[in-house]
């Protein structure tokens, strides 16, 4: 786990509202449930998370931040890794349980262009 | 004013009902919400390694080793030579098969399981590893006992440091 980011998650864990569900619909935001255990201290195997889409307006990633990106070797995977270190347009996409997860440190940096976007709600089941 | 008081109370209790039970239809909806799945991923799938996989196939390769040392034909006809031929033929495409298994069990641990930080712990993680993965090469391409009991013995030392790494002491216990 990255030094100081319970704090900074604590923002992202809400409760169910109906703005949320509004925004879900209207397809504003999208919504995924997580599978794994990679990302357990913050994440846990079925929460749900919502994250908006990566865009011209949208694009400000920052180390720490937890995003939704592409396998970088399979197809039609999607993964959720928190921002280890960004070397220009690359990204360490690594897992809070390091000693569980497989990551830039098996795969190598990540292409700007395999993050789909920037998780900001989750909802603990 | 005892009445207006007992109005407020009935209001503010019945908002209060009407937005515990939002909440939870809310709650309920966003539990049951279909969703595409996004993989906090894991090339277990899900973190789930074992060292026994590798010790039971490098006991398999220690036992087929000492079976092939000892066997003989059980005579000089034609009959035992072919029984005997047999037979050999079967322990070595045995003893190879399970040399290689117990490679790809230790390979899985090694480069899947055990991370850059194991090593602060196991200085000599990769060391052992190699070796042991040589001692599978050298098990599967020769018939000896003590290359077979030193695998078996590399395999014990991957298996402690991989239930340390866990914060668990799992005891080591052979099936032979």
């Amino acid at each position: 786990m990255i030094a100081g980011l319970p704090q900074a998650d604590k923002g992202l864990f809400q409760k169910p509202d109906l703005f949320t569900l509004l925004t879900l619909i209207i397809g504003y935001r999208q919504h995924l449930r997580v599978v794994g255990n990679s990302m357990e201290g913050t994440l846990k195997e079925g929460d749900l998370i919502t994250y908006k889409k990566l865009n011209q307006k949208n694009i400000d990633l920052e180390i720490g931040d937890i995003v939704v990106a592409s396998h970088p070797k399979t197809k039609n995977k999607l993964i959720i890794k928190r921002i280890h270190r960004i070397y220009q347009n690359k990204f360490d996409l690594r897992g809070d349980n390091f000693l569980s997860s497989t990551d830039s440190r098996d795969w190598g940096l990540i292409e700007f262009d395999l993050i789909i976007g920037k998780v900001d709600k989750i909802f603990s089941k | 004013m005892a009445f207006v008081d007992k109005r407020h109370y009935c209001k503010k209790k019945l908002f209060s009902n009407y937005f515990q039970m939002l909440s939870e239809t809310l709650t309920s909806i966003f539990n049951k919400l279909p969703a595409r799945s996004v993989h906090a991923h894991c090339d277990g799938p899900c973190g789930v390694y074992d060292p026994a996989s590798a010790r039971i196939a490098a006991e398999a390769v220690l036992s087929m080793t000492k079976k092939l040392i000892t066997l003989a034909p059980a005579g000089n006809d034609q009959a035992s030579i072919s029984a005997y031929n047999n037979t050999f033929s079967r322990f070595v495409a045995i003893k190879e098969e399970e040399s290689q298994k117990t490679k790809k069990e230790l390979l899985i641990l090694w480069t899947d399981y055990f991370k850059p930080e194991h090593l602060a712990t196991y200085p000599d993680l990769h060391e052992t590893f190699w070796k042991a993965a040589k001692l599978c090469s050298a098990c599967k391409v020769s018939i000896d006992q003590t290359k077979a009991e030193e695998l078996l013995a590399a395999v014990q030392k991957i298996h402690s440091m991989f239930w340390s790494s866990k914060g668990r002491s799992d005891s080591w216990v052979t099936a032979s």
